[in-house]
């Protein structure tokens, strides 16, 4: 029960692409679980979510790469990166939209005692999406999924499973999409139109994703080990792939 | 009158294989098989009911929790026999639809296997419909569709659905149903190789739960015994015990593999292991024909009370035949059996309506209308030993 029916698929691209700003408090962030058929049945490649936000003192940045959409608690036991994939958080710090470092975080083994290696920020071993190879430089950091690693004052890195920090109100997104209204039920006397242009507001809209898991990559580390000549603005995304 | 004891009956469930839409990963043929802990699985599923169950008390406007919930019922049903889950998993199924229709094509696959697995076959039909309509390219809905006509005697649509899917790239839930189909039409041979493809496939499908994995083999070794195949047989059974070691189904066809072994010892020993891990009260019969070939009557005859007073429980029109066959077998119930034979061959004239009919009509001493009634049954050259033993019964040649 690791997949949605497709109709259920999260096809919404809220905001795909992500920048991350910084010096200011913006969250940013992006979503698309099960955004294509392909991912939708390999949920370890389902990159859910990218966020870019301050870390734990203002010259820190935080990056979180979620993947493995909506894991249940029973499921959260044995669900597990996969080692055959490639993880990647790329960067540019010259305003070209091409990265100019790149963190590349793989995986050993699998079970409870799978490792993580992440290697970076480094010069990207290949650029663009195609061809990606691993760097045969050292992890930056290494060790167990589901620990806190590295330093607190350079690179701190954890992998393993998180709660889903995304929300939304899917039904209701079912009620604003009008193919997607029941045509029988307490809703089916609703109008064949958008029987609603908006999501309900607080205490009646109903978090879809509450109570599933993701499993996030998440690393800390100096701002300045991703700038590059004073420019302090940063475009951030990340990939994966075979 | 003849006792009779069948070397195998075909249990006709196929819509409970599942609807496989896990990617494949490994592809070599006779790679290392995944290992299964079921136990964990079902464990897993039991969470997973909880979860989901909090999730539409949460939300009870929602589809999609409806639905999963309903295709965890349907899980828990095959993996321990559970009637109940059934039906459960057919009203969360409805609820889902119930709150949408639209762009819900999975809730229509998941209630017209729930109906299946409740012999529901006129209602499995309509919801199949509705799921063929939504997705009519696919062979998935299209086997499904045919499966149920196969249930319900319709085999000439089930021809032209079948003929135009008989092909080795399709879904192994597909190809079972080719199976089913080539089976039913007498190519015995060809409904083994298609099978034993399909099980193939779904031993190097990750993702495929243990006791999905594990059916395929049951219905090989199922197959194998209807042909008189019991060394083929209990090596297919063997493959599936190793999978799921307490599946109810899997401990039932080992129980009828001894009975054709004229092993009652064996046998009793896997109608108490069917006892002890599921809820059809078939176990009890076979037990009483174990304990009948042991020798031991009055346990025999306390094993048949149990059987009946268990099957008070479900009503008469839902009986599986199973449970039928072995009444008749035991010449109890003879009339309300034929009765219900009789009434089902309306809906359901297809080959095992017509021998269930022949046979009980056999018991009444009906014997002239018995054989009308089993040349329909026999007209499809279907291969199974039971066929051929009613068929020997009442005189006519295979």
């Amino acid at each position: 029960m690791k997949t949605f029916p497709r109709s259920a698929r999260f096809g919404l691209a809220l905001a795909v692409g992500i920048a991350g700003l910084l010096g200011a408090r913006h969250v940013a962030f992006a979503s698309d679980h099960q955004d294509t058929a392909d991912v939708e049945l390999n949920p370890s490649q389902d990159m859910t979510d990218f966020y870019a936000f301050p870390g734990a003192s203002s010259d820190r940045i935080t990056l979180v790469l979620n993947s493995w959409p909506v894991i249940t608690p029973a499921q959260t036991g044995t669900t597990y990166f996969d080692p055959n994939l490639l993880y990647q958080i790329k960067v540019d710090n010259t305003g070209d939209a091409v990265e100019d470092k790149v963190f590349q975080i793989s995986f050993r083994g699998t079970g409870a005692s799978q490792q993580v290696e992440v290697r970076g920020p480094m010069t990207p071993p290949v650029v663009g999406a195609m061809n990606n190879t691993i760097s045969t430089s050292a992890p930056a950091v290494s060790g167990a999924i589901n620990t806190t690693l590295g330093t607190a004052s350079g690179i701190q890195v954890y992998a393993g499973v998180r709660d889903d920090p995304f929300f939304i109100d899917l039904e209701q997104f079912f009620r604003i999409l009008p193919d997607r209204k029941p045509v029988t039920g307490a809703l089916a006397a609703l109008p064949s139109t958008a029987s609603a242009s908006a999501f309900r507001p607080a205490g009646s809209a109903v978090n879809f994703l509450q109570g599933f898991n993701v499993l996030s990559i998440v690393i800390e580390l100096p701002t300045a080990m991703l700038t590059a000549g004073g420019n302090a603005k940063i475009g951030l995304w990340g990939t994966i792939s075979r | 009158m003849n006792r009779i004891t069948p070397v195998g009956v075909v249990v006709a469930s196929l819509a409970l294989v599942a609807s496989v839409a896990t990617a494949v990963r490994t592809t070599a043929a006779t790679t290392p098989r995944r290992q299964f802990d079921i136990a964990a699985e079902r464990a897993m599923h039991d969470a997973d009911i909880a979860f989901y169950s909090s999730r539409v008390t949460r939300d009870p406007t929602g589809a999609i929790d409806h639905l999963h919930l309903a295709a965890l019922y349907l899980q828990r049903a095959r993996e321990r026999a559970a009637p109940a889950d059934l039906g459960r998993a057919e009203s969360e199924a409805r609820m889902s639809l119930a709150n949408r229709r639209a762009h819900n094509s999975e809730a229509w696959h998941t209630l017209a296997l729930a109906l299946v697995g409740q012999h529901k076959f006129l209602e499995a039909h309509d919801a199949a419909d509705s799921l063929l309509s939504a997705d009519p390219t696919s062979s998935g809905p299209r086997s499904l569709v045919g499966e149920i006509d196969l249930e319900l005697g319709r085999y000439l649509e089930a021809d032209t659905i079948f003929t135009a899917l008989d092909r080795r790239s399709a879904e192994a839930p597909v190809l079972a149903r080719v199976a089913r189909w080539a089976s039913l039409r007498g190519e015995a041979e060809h409904a083994r190789d298609v099978l034993a493809a399909a099980r193939e496939k779904v031993h190097h499908q990750a993702g495929t739960p243990a006791e999905q994995v594990a059916w395929y083999d049951l219905r090989l070794g199922e197959m194998a015994l209807a042909q008189g195949e019991l060394a083929e047989a209990a090596g297919a059974l063997q493959h599936a015990l190793d999978v799921a070691p307490d599946d109810p189904r899997i401990l039932l066809a080992l129980t009828r593999l001894a009975l054709a072994r004229h092993d009652g010892k064996d046998a009793l020993h896997w109608a108490n292991a069917a006892m002890n891990a599921g809820e059809d009260p078939l176990a009890f019969a076979l037990a009483s024909d174990a304990n009948a070939m042991l020798g031991r009557r009055d346990d025999a005859a306390r094993m048949f009370r149990a059987f009946e007073t268990a099957i008070k429980a479900a009503p008469a029109n839902a009986w599986h035949r199973q449970w039928r066959l072995e009444l008749l077998d035991h010449d109890r119930q003879v009339p309300a059996v034929l009765s219900q034979a009789e009434l089902e061959l309306h809906t359901r004239p297809d080959i095992y309506g017509w021998d269930q009919y022949a046979w009980a009509l056999h018991h009444a001493g009906r014997d002239n209308e018995a054989r009308v009634a089993m040349q329909n049954a026999l007209k499809w050259h279907t291969q199974d030993a039971l066929l051929d033993a009613h068929a020997a019964a009442l005189g006519l040649p295979r």
